[in-house]
């Protein structure tokens, strides 16, 4: 049943034409010997002669490992897992994945254990491709223990240098089952991580050594992924060696500049140099003061992400809004425009007469010429000068 | 004569003696089916279960797991011994820990099964290095001759004393299961298979992730290879291992012995020349040496005279 | 014609004392041994399965009972028959050495009830190198008993006279004596050149067991001429062990020591050093392991004092005449040689020997000590008794006896040889 399931797995993969990139580790190969080698080989995927974890060189987006992070988000996955497949000296364990998933957005995502997902179906399970045991036939494919232990201890035993195997499940005394899975404690949650407002950081630059970092503002606001700044962290770097290193790594290699440079790469030296401490990014110097709801959402709500920049977003409400809102919750003052007695009693249509969201036709009701703005309120192309 | 002769004597022993250059090619080599087990140091996580496997599966001592368990056992550097087949070390070369677990490397040429008196160790066509204890005689030349320092002797049984050392799991690989320590391996660091298909494994390994290892598959050339294989992240000789050369051990002695007792050709044509030379100076011995005598006895103290003069 | 006569003499003497304790004192550890185990009494262990138990009792056992073999070569391949005198005591030396070589093993070997096991022909293990030395002593001890048969021939035949119901075997014995007499003769002489042909294979053999340790060995002594230096080294001690003998064997008993004899075996000891110490000094060269003699190390050191107090000093002695014609001077530099071999032995088996994990080095414990001295002792003893049981020692002549002043020494009727085989010639 098991290898009918594998060689189900690797069918799949043989028809989609992907083969999956390497693992922490040392995980599954494609076989050394067999059919599997002669049809997909690894330019497929990888660019590069020897990919490795943190440089895969996968040649586009499409392949597993990306589109697993793209997709899937932490919130996707089961909350607890029981891990009683293989139960012999140990009772089973129960893995708080919700607690890891979310750990893990930190740096690789998902694909920090779900290496090998196919595009267009959810992660496969740890056995589809791990054999109960290691099959002769194929020894260079871990078997499923060797596969989870792997995979939990990589990071645990980085992080308290132990191999305690109680960390995960409890020992069986006596051969009996003491302390059943269902008793066994998975409430484990990490506290909340305290982010600062401002962090200003002393440089040597001469025309302004201090840079001011709201941080954030970088991750509330500008909707910042922690792993955008803290790239390649893992749970050690906080954990064990909280001391001796950096949230940021080695502080012997940080160079801020690169991590800045990220999406800041346009921006000059005195952009963040010599800043004041309270002169923060203004949504209102684009042209579109935030107010109400748009001032509390995040940047991408809005803007999506390009390169490392974003886009410029439709300014049509019906491009977020599409369905409208329901009867009575709409303010129109929100938008700017405080609606008079006259006004309020008008359809929508009435005035927007394109459609919802397209700028309002004053001249269909007004004989004259005049036209709304957000900012200046109704002018007329006669009188220059504003009337609000 | 006797002078001459008898360094022509030594001449000729000495070529049948010496072995002709350095050594010959060796008759054994790896072979085809053999199995093997390769062990990646640097997946290990000195856990030990291994031991506590290879304890309760050859019945030896301290079956309780969780005296296993216990890290002071890393306090110092441990040899297996006759009641403990494998043991784990733990070394820092670099500051971070690293385990290696040690046992019985089941050479492909070993030197215990050249050095064995009575044939009681066997090179299995499966590659297992198997030990015959209704043969043993207890020498111990065998502990003398094996380059890693492996097999162990119980010193303080009076009668029945026997060699001890790795077995392989001899009974689980007739099954056709895996040696005890791989099948426990929570890890799974230990990897057993065929012996040239971990050989690929390991290469491929190393190509894969070249940060990861040092560039040299232990026991692939070490003293002719071995049939178990490490991998690692440091030399193996900074995890306690012994830094060999590529020739199996029993090439010299094996190339000396089978000279001089080529087909018996030496050892006869020795004999016949001694008679010869016997024969030869029988009469000249005696006119050199005893004017009385007429006969020679082939025994001394036979007829010949005038020795107590 | 070489008479020969067991000797007649008082067996308990102060040394005989002396060296009864010794070898009680080894049999109370042996006993241990059997008792509790070869841990319990020596420090062998994992690291150093090998001490003085094959260094000494073996290898240098073996070694030191060469002088049987060249003895024999000598007298009887050679037909240098005046040092036919000496073959007997030679023999002696050989077969109670070889003895007490396999006695030594049955307190070092772990199950020395399987000590019979390499004759088994299913247990033959062609290839190892400690096999052909096993089963070379196996046959080497019984060709040494059958080249001593003669001897016994000679003291009891006519003289069968077993007491009380043994009595019943006197004429089956009587019988075999008589048969062994006309028969053994005929083909001793295959049976010398088998012991001589035996001899080098082991003797070569008992180097070859430590060229398979090339990891464990230091330099100074792992070299795959080691077969050829232990053949050329167990030729050289073997005059040097009858010189040895033949003089304490007369000083015990009153004698006057064979020194025309002597003397000139020991030039040709002298000549035979030189030929050893060119081979092991061309073989450093050869290797290029010169320069470890420089390092200040117990190896070193053993080295040095193996070669020069071993060789060079006793082959310049032996070079002068007035050295090899006075006794002192000709029993200390063969002494020098025999000390010098054993040293050799017990370099290439202990002090060379480098296990990979040894925490600290061999040094043998006490029982060992004790279990080697009175095995050593019980030789000696035992040599005493056959050369009183049976003709071994030369009939003294009466210019011997003008020579020799200590008259205590009482000789039993001689027995002349030729007499034996006289009948058979006539």
């Amino acid at each position: 049943m098991r290898s009918l399931l594998f060689s189900l797995v690797v069918a799949f993969f043989l028809t989609a034409g992907f083969v999956a990139a390497g693992d922490p580790f040392d995980g599954p190969m494609p076989p050394l010997k067999g059919e599997a080698v002669k049809e997909v080989d690894c330019e497929h995927c990888h660019v590069c002669e020897q990919p490795t974890y943190d440089e895969p060189c996968l040649k586009d987006q499409s392949c597993p490992r990306d589109v697993a992070a793209a997709k899937l988000s932490p919130e996707l996955g089961p909350d607890v897992i029981i891990l009683d497949q293989l139960e012999d000296l140990y009772v089973p364990v129960r893995f708080n994945h919700r607690a890891h998933a979310t750990m893990t957005e930190m740096d690789g995502g998902c694909p920090t254990c779900h290496h090998f997902t196919p595009p267009d179906r959810p992660h496969p399970e740890c056995r589809e491709c791990h054999p109960g045991s290691v099959l002769l036939s194929d020894i260079a494919q871990p078997g499923l223990k060797g596969a989870y232990h792997r995979q939990c201890l990589g990071c645990h035993v980085e992080w308290d240098s132990s191999t305690e195997c109680e960390i995960c499940h409890a020992k069986k005394a006596g051969g009996a089952l003491h302390g059943s899975a269902t008793t066994f404690t998975t409430e484990i949650h990490h506290t909340p991580i305290e982010i600062s407002d401002l962090i200003v950081m002393k440089t040597e630059y001469e025309e302004g050594d201090e840079v001011p970092f709201h941080h954030s503002a970088h991750v509330k606001l500008y909707g910042a992924e922690c792993s955008l700044c803290h790239m390649h962290q893992n749970c050690s770097s906080c954990h064990v060696h909280a001391e001796a290193s950096h949230p940021m790594g080695d502080p012997d290699k940080i160079d801020l500049h690169d991590t800045c440079y990220r999406c800041h790469d346009d921006n000059n030296c005195e952009y963040c140099h010599g800043r004041a401490h309270d002169d923060r990014f203004d949504h209102a110097d684009t042209g579109w003061l935030l107010k109400s709801y748009h001032a509390s959402v995040g940047c991408t709500t809005c803007h999506a992400r390009q390169n490392n920049g974003l886009t410029k977003p439709d300014p049509r409400c019906a491009a977020c809004h599409p369905d409208g809102w329901a009867e009575g919750k709409f303010n129109h003052s929100d938008t700017g425009v405080r609606l008079d007695e006259t006004h309020v009693e008008a359809d929508c249509v009435d005035c927007h007469t394109d459609g919802f969201g397209s700028p309002a036709i004053c001249s269909d009701c007004h004989d004259d010429d005049r036209v709304y703005n957000h900012q200046t309120g109704f002018e007329s192309p006669d009188s220059p000068e504003s009337a609000d | 004569m006797d002078r001459r002769e008898f360094t022509k004597l030594l001449g000729s022993m000495g070529l049948a003696l010496v072995p002709g250059k350095a050594a010959a090619s060796h008759p054994h080599g790896p072979l085809a089916d053999g199995v093997g087990v390769l062990v990646d140091t640097t997946v290990c996580i000195g856990c030990r279960k291994c031991e506590w496997a290879c304890n309760r599966s050859n019945n030896l001592p301290e079956e309780e797991l969780s005296s296993f368990e216990s890290k002071a056992a890393f306090d110092s550097y441990r040899r297996p011994d006759a009641s403990h087949y494998t043991v784990v070390n733990e070394f820092k070369p670099n500051g971070e820990a690293i385990w290696a677990k040690t046992q019985c490397m089941h050479c492909e040429d070993p030197a215990c099964v050249s050095a064995c008196i009575v044939s009681a160790f066997k090179k299995r066509s499966d590659g297992v290095v198997a030990y015959d204890l209704s043969r043993c005689l207890g020498c111990r030349y065998c502990i003398l001759a094996c380059p890693f320092q492996i097999p162990a002797y119980e010193y303080d049984n009076a009668f029945t004393p026997q060699v001890r050392k790795c077995t392989f799991c001899i009974e689980r690989l007739d099954e056709g299961k895996a040696p005890a320590c791989v099948s426990i391996c929570p890890v799974e660091c230990l990897t057993y298979g065929k012996r040239e298909e971990l050989i690929e494994l390991a290469h491929r390994k190393i190509e894969r992730n070249p940060d990861r290892y040092v560039d040299h598959v232990y026991g692939e050339h070490e003293v002719g290879g071995t049939s178990w294989l490490y991998l690692s992240s440091v030399p193996m000789t900074e995890l306690g291992f012994p830094d060999l050369g590529t020739d199996a051990v029993p090439c010299v002695t094996e190339t000396i012995q089978h000279s001089i007792f080529k087909n018996f050709i030496p050892p006869i044509a020795l004999f016949a020349f001694l008679c010869q030379i016997m024969w030869l100076t029988r009469e000249h011995g005696n006119s050199d040496d005893a004017e009385k005598s007429d006969t020679v006895d082939a025994y001394g103290g036979g007829d010949e005279g005038g020795t107590a003069s | 014609m070489i008479e020969a006569a067991p000797i007649r003499h008082k067996f308990f003497t102060r040394g005989v004392y002396v060296l009864l304790a010794i070898a009680l004192f080894g049999a109370f550890f042996a006993a241990k041994r059997f008792l509790y185990g070869i841990g319990a009494i020596s420090n062998l262990n994992d690291q150093y399965p090998w001490g003085i138990w094959i260094a000494i009792d073996v290898a240098s056992g073996v070694a030191l009972a060469a002088g049987g073999f060249t003895t024999a070569a000598l007298a009887h391949i050679f037909h240098r028959h005046r040092y036919a005198a000496l073959v007997r005591p030679a023999l002696l030396t050989a077969l109670l050495g070889y003895t007490f070589v396999a006695l030594g093993l049955m307190v070092d070997l772990g199950r020395f009830y399987n000590i019979w096991h390499p004759i088994m022909p299913s247990m033959w293990s062609g290839h190892s190198v400690l096999f052909e030395v096993g089963i070379c002593v196996m046959i080497y001890l019984t060709v040494l008993y059958i080249e001593f048969l003669p001897i016994a021939v000679e003291r009891f035949m006519g003289r069968v006279g077993l007491p009380g119901l043994l009595g019943s075997l006197n004429g089956l014995i009587e019988f075999l004596l008589r048969l062994f007499d006309r028969t053994l003769s005929r083909v001793m002489a295959l049976f010398i050149v088998a012991g001589v042909l035996l001899s080098c294979l082991h003797q070569s053999s008992l180097g070859a067991l430590m060229v398979i340790v090339p990891y464990k060995m230091h330099p100074l002594w792992h070299t795959p001429v080691l077969p050829l230096l232990f053949l050329l080294s167990a030729i050289t001690v073997g005059f040097p062990m009858v010189i040895l003998e033949s003089i304490w064997a007369s000083r015990s008993f009153g004698r006057k020591p064979e020194m025309h004899l002597l003397s000139s075996m020991g030039k040709a000891v002298s000549v035979m050093l030189f030929v050893y110490f060119s081979f092991k000094l061309g073989d450093m060269i050869i290797r290029g392991t010169l320069p470890w003699l420089l390092q200040p190390s117990l190896e070193a050191f053993m080295y040095l004092l193996e070669i020069i107090g071993g060789v060079v000093v006793p082959a310049v002695m032996l070079m002068s005449p007035k050295i090899r014609h006075s006794v002192p001077g000709l029993l200390a530099s063969a002494l020098m040689v025999v000390l010098g071999v054993v040293l050799n032995r017990i370099n290439v088996f202990i002090t060379a020997y480098t296990p990979v994990y040894a925490t600290e080095r061999y040094f043998p414990a006490i029982g060992e000590i004790a279990v080697t001295a009175g095995l050593i002792a019980t030789l000696i003893l035992m040599y005493r008794v056959m050369v009183m049981v049976f003709p071994v020692l030369a009939v003294e002549t009466e210019a011997d006896r003008a020579i020799d002043g200590r008259r205590d020494t009482q000789k039993g009727p001689p027995i002349k040889i030729a007499a034996l085989a006289g009948r058979r010639n006539q």
